[in-house]
């Protein structure tokens, strides 16, 4: 009797769960942890058991336990680069706050019907790809670019501005790429803000820009630090925009770490920066989560 | 009604689109009377509240506070102030610093320790005194609705307008704060504009009630007049007045116009019965109406 077997087998297993409890909340978590498993926890497991590792001649990595690429970490080109990188995150993430949420504002208050087209529009950029994107801004910042052509062309200036290969292309590839990323979270709870809160204000005596900085700015706090955190940390990493906009001058760590990986062979080495960069990463947004009050932030409002 | 008018409003229209939500209202409530606007849901009570508080401005027509024309000022230039059906407490300060909220601004600059000593006596006041570190969303629904009123009534406004404030709490709560509300008002003696569903709510409270119905009133007056004679089929039927019967005057005698002891009035019903009344509304002979016993 095969349902008998089925029936029998479902019901010692019942029976099982209910005995080891510890047994039962594995089962249930397994699939989200299998996937945890999958895509976060064995590649970490790799790039930690590679950072330990020596390297061998020509690039080879050989088995065997060193500490050797720990020994480099505090070297200077490195932290020189790093302290760039997080000087450009920090002012991608302020220019995308000030922009963000000033175009997430104008949306929720003021979208009305079209709310719903205009947020496709800031989603759009994602249908084609974001190196294309990225190479289309070549084409607008370089020394023949339209940019500069136009301002020519105008007599504004004689001779081309340096637009490209710079620091300032690079922020400008940065903001551009991670704009929605901020606009996102921002809109979520500016449109979960309780409009009767801010009439309530009004109603009290509270001016518009009074309003705005003692009751919408405070009640989008999650918002401004969910937004934050979003852009903060891959524009921290980024590899591409660097590459392709910056040049050997605005050089970032991601690109750091992919010259030790390519360039220089040495995968121990890259692997010990790739986890030093995670390790910085995590304490940076530890300590903005604190200053931000972090912890209420991100309690439910209302 | 007393002397001076607080809130009066003349010919007063709003409409939202196609949908008119105001119909040429006019309106005086006196100098701190309890002053009830009482109607089903979509009956324009709201909006009516939402006008006087500047939150809605009117397509036409004027809306004075204590003699002066309002229409163009925007909420935080009257002197009025609202308890919102939410209570909409801001989540994100303590009981104090929502009830010092007004104060605080640039247009009052209360010094701290005046802020301090008036946000005592507005605890006080709504008997919340333990409560002022706490956040809203420690509070219940009754305490929530009392800091709410603590923070309007602190700014002192010449009217205070509630929109029904009471409607999201049990109905034992909801007692206990009727007679609270009515308490606070005798205390400050500010004037009350309350927008209720609940007619018990309205009768129990009020010193005047206002009946509407589609953006328009169908009856003002005192509890008891509205009560024991309503003078539409709408009012006695919200009123919950049961044997409503229809029918047509036969004989009418109007008596002296103004005179309290007005004529008499016979009318028969749809079902052949005949009755006598008095003809307070100045019935004539064969208009059609109705009543109830």
């Amino acid at each position: 009797m095969k349902v008998m077997d089925v029936y029998r087998l479902r019901k010692s297993l019942l029976r099982f769960f209910r005995n080891h409890p510890a047994f039962g909340i594995g089962a249930a978590l397994s699939p989200s942890a299998f996937w945890l498993l999958i895509f976060t926890l064995i590649p970490m497991g790799i790039v930690i058991y590679y950072s330990f590792l020596t390297r061998g001649p020509w690039g080879t990595v050989i088995n065997e336990f060193t500490l050797d690429s720990y020994r480099l970490i505090l070297d200077p080109l490195f932290l020189k680069i790093f302290a760039r990188s997080v000087k450009l995150a920090v002012l991608t993430v302020v220019i995308c706050l000030l922009a963000g949420y000033m175009i997430a504002y104008w949306i929720a208050f003021y979208g009305g019907k079209r709310k719903n087209f205009l947020l496709f529009l800031v989603i759009l950029p994602f249908w084609t790809s974001y190196l294309v994107r990225i190479y289309a801004w070549i084409a607008l910042l370089s020394d023949h670019g339209l940019v500069n052509n136009f301002l020519i062309k105008i007599q504004l200036i004689d001779e081309p501005l340096p637009l490209l290969h710079n620091e300032f292309a690079v922020l400008v590839g940065l903001v551009y790429t991670y704009l929605p990323f901020m606009i996102l979270p921002l809109y979520a709870s500016l449109e979960r803000l309780d409009r009767s809160v801010l009439e309530a204000a009004s109603d009290l005596g509270a001016t518009a820009r009074e309003r705005f900085f003692q009751v919408t700015l405070p009640l989008t706090k999650g918002g401004m630090l969910s937004g934050s955190v979003l852009v903060f940390a891959p524009a921290l990493g980024e590899y591409l925009i660097p590459e392709l906009l910056g040049g050997a001058k605005a050089m970032m760590i991601g690109k750091f770490i992919a010259l030790k990986f390519i360039g220089l062979r040495h995968w121990p080495l890259g692997s010990t920066y790739s986890l030093m960069l995670l390790l910085m990463t995590l304490i940076l947004l530890y300590l903005y989560m604190r200053v931000g009050g972090g912890k209420e932030a991100f309690q439910e409002q209302r | 009604m007393k002397q001076v008018a607080s809130v009066e409003l003349a010919h007063v229209v709003k409409r939202y689109g196609d949908v008119i939500a105001v119909n040429d209202l006019s309106l005086v409530i006196g100098e701190g009377e309890f002053f009830s606007l009482l109607g089903p849901s979509g009956c324009g009570k709201t909006t009516t509240l939402r006008l006087i508080g500047g939150l809605e401005t009117p397509d036409s027509g004027e809306v004075y506070i204590s003699g002066e024309v309002v229409n163009d000022r925007p909420p935080y230039e009257r002197s009025s102030n609202i308890v919102f059906q939410n209570y909409a407490l801001f989540p994100h300060l303590t009981v104090n610093d929502n009830i010092a909220f007004g104060l605080r601004l640039k247009s009052r600059r209360t010094p701290e320790p005046e802020v301090k000593k008036l946000v005592a006596q507005a605890l006080e006041l709504v008997h919340l005194e333990d409560f002022g570190a706490r956040r809203p969303i420690q509070l219940s629904g009754g305490q929530q609705q009392r800091v709410a009123l603590a923070r309007a009534l602190i700014l002192r406004p010449k009217v205070l307008l509630l929109d029904e404030p009471l409607g999201a709490l049990d109905r034992k709560l909801r007692k206990a704060m009727q007679k609270e509300l009515r308490r606070i008002q005798q205390e400050v003696n500010i004037t009350f504009v309350y927008v209720t569903h609940d007619q018990e709510e309205a009768m129990s409270m009020s010193d005047r009630v206002a009946v509407m119905r589609n953006g328009d009133f169908e009856q003002i007056g005192s509890p008891q007049e509205i009560f024991q004679s309503p003078q539409t089929r709408f009012t006695a039927d919200f009123m919950g007045a049961c044997n409503i019967y229809s029918g047509r005057v036969i004989a009418a005698d109007a008596g002296e116009v103004g005179c309290a002891s007005a004529g008499t009035v016979q009318i028969e019903t749809e079902t052949g019965f005949t009755v006598m009344s008095r003809n307070n509304l100045e019935l004539s002979s064969g208009a059609a109406t109705s009543f109830s016993i």
